[in-house]
């Protein structure tokens, strides 16, 4: 069905994804990041 | 200038947007009438979490005519039929005709002329293309919201088995080798994956994912490169990563043939036949248009002419039978005008695609098994907005409006729900730009890498929980509804 040389999460990346300082900036980055997207489609 | 009338019909999220912005750009020179079967407005990316129970049925719909009634758009609650584009006999003013849905004059047929005319009747759920497919057969469905509480009931029904030790087998995905929003199945079976966890029964299900897409991350836009982490990375890595780190078993390339009590069987893109056995399915529909029989002044039958075979219109693309490799953004409709008659657009689901935007692939038998192209959400919303700008230009100066959304041009911001909750929930933020990619002008990757990227974190959760609020305000037209973007 798949192969096994798949790219996994390291133990950093997971604790990243639910770190919440660095989540809080993460959401204002990829806000900004979509409103930079919209502003070239709107 | 005399008041024009502008029908819409349909009241999803391209219907909606364009009556809303028709009637805020044009005020009393136009009545915006919309034709709607349903009586309610239904956020259907949201759905994902009603069919695992995280939120419920009324959280995603919105009555319609509450909304209409204070932004002065008339609502008729009923499914268009007919469309007589050059009028009739002794009217030749262009008018529809629908058969009310509304109980109390149900089956009634009414017709109503219009001076412009937006198509948005969105999809047709076809669970008919796979026999025993969808909630009147042996799988569940979140494309409504009557649907997704279906399936929510059936998975808590499951979880409590599983709760006294009883292993299931849990199988989402597509239901037909042409199905299109692989993005909600993405979604779904990662919601349900986390509400197992939640539950502490994970190590009793095996969960199953199915889909046309000849490999994971191609959601039928034919695959993204993200930049990510400094490398530019392909879709199919990160969702590739992402089924693995979950335990997710993935069949890639099916195309389901039919369905019986607690069986699925399919074939794939190499030809070999297969069955999977579950306990519970949620299988997406590929989906139709919903075609309108049309009449020209004559009386003769031209819903050919304007309707393809799968009975998405024809708009302002490039139809003309074509390679892949010979495939151009410039394919693909800006305007969503019909060419044969001006005062007619087609958006969202809608309008007829050029062709898809992923690589068409068969199988030995002929089977075509690749995702059909995705115009619902950010897109179709873009569209309404723009084709009501359009013909408000038209109105006010009597030429054409020629503001522009081609899925070749734009972007789409995407943000897959992998799990709900503040704390534990967590999403896949995805912007590309633009939609269809175009290897003229960014010959590497096909898409403009600063504004396309992805990563995986409780962010995006955040986001797409925040979109939500956001656009159930926009849809409800409360204050200052336009400043939200779409």
């Amino acid at each position: 069905m798949r192969d096994k040389n798949i790219m996994r999460p390291n133990n950093r990346t997971l604790f990243l994804r639910y770190f919440l300082p660095w989540q809080i900036y993460r959401f204002i980055v990829i806000n900004i990041k979509m409103l930079k997207m919209m502003s070239r489609g709107h | 200038m005399s008041v024009v009338d502008i029908i819409v019909l349909g009241a999803g999220v391209s219907g909606h947007t364009a009556a809303m912005y028709a009637k805020r750009y044009l005020g009393q020179d136009a009545n915006v009438i919309v034709i709607s079967p349903e009586e309610q407005y239904n956020w259907i990316p949201s759905n994902i979490w009603v069919g695992v129970g995280q939120m419920n049925a009324e959280d995603v719909l919105i009555p319609l005519a509450p909304v209409y009634e204070k932004h002065d758009v008339t609502f008729y609650q009923g499914r268009a039929q007919e469309l007589y584009p050059e009028g009739r006999t002794l009217n030749s003013k262009p008018s529809i005709v629908y058969e009310s849905t509304e109980i109390s004059t149900l089956g009634e047929k009414r017709e109503i002329h219009y001076d412009f005319l937006i198509n948005a009747t969105g999809p047709k759920l076809n669970f008919g293309a796979t026999p025993g497919l969808g909630p009147g057969g042996f799988s569940v469905s979140v494309c409504k919201a009557s649907h997704a509480t279906e399936a929510a009931l059936q998975l808590a029904s499951l979880i409590k088995e599983m709760k006294q030790g009883i292993k299931k087998t849990l199988l989402v995905g597509m239901g037909h080798g042409t199905c299109t929003c692989e993005g909600a199945a993405f979604e779904y079976v990662f919601n349900v994956d986390t509400e197992l966890r939640r539950q502490g029964v994970r190590e009793n299900a095996e969960l199953i994912y199915i889909t046309n897409e000849a490999e994971l991350g191609d959601f039928g836009v034919d695959g993204i490169q993200l930049d990510v982490g400094g490398f530019i990375t392909p879709s199919k890595m990160m969702a590739d990563s992402l089924f693995f780190e979950k335990q997710i078993k993935v069949f890639l390339g099916a195309h389901p043939e039919r369905l019986e009590k607690n069986k699925l069987f399919y074939t794939d893109l190499s030809g070999k036949r297969g069955e999977i056995d579950f306990d519970f399915a949620m299988l997406l529909p590929p989906f139709k248009g919903n075609r309108l029989k049309t009449l020209n002044q004559l009386g003769e039958d031209i819903t050919e002419k304007l309707f393809t075979p799968a009975d998405f219109m024809r708009v302002d693309a490039d139809y003309s039978p074509k390679i892949y490799a010979d495939w151009r953004p410039e394919d693909w409709p800006r305007h969503y005008q019909s060419p044969y008659y001006k005062n007619v657009f087609a958006i969202g689901i809608a309008f007829a695609p050029p062709h898809q935007i992923s690589k068409p692939q068969k199988n030995p038998e002929g089977i075509l098994i690749t995702p059909a192209p995705p115009r619902t959400g950010m897109p179709s919303a873009m569209m309404g907005r723009v084709v009501a700008e359009n013909i408000a230009y038209q109105v006010k100066t009597g030429k054409m409006g020629r503001k522009t959304a081609s899925m070749s041009d734009m972007g789409a911001a995407c943000i897959a729900s992998i799990g709900t909750g503040y704390k534990k929930g967590a999403a896949v933020s995805i912007t590309m730009c633009p939609i269809v990619p175009d290897y003229l002008k960014y010959p590497e990757t096909g898409r403009n890498i600063n504004v396309t990227f992805g990563e995986v974190g409780r962010s995006g959760h955040w986001i797409k929980k925040m979109l939500h609020y956001l656009f159930i305000y926009k849809a409800k037209g409360y204050p200052f509804w336009w400043i939200i973007p779409e």
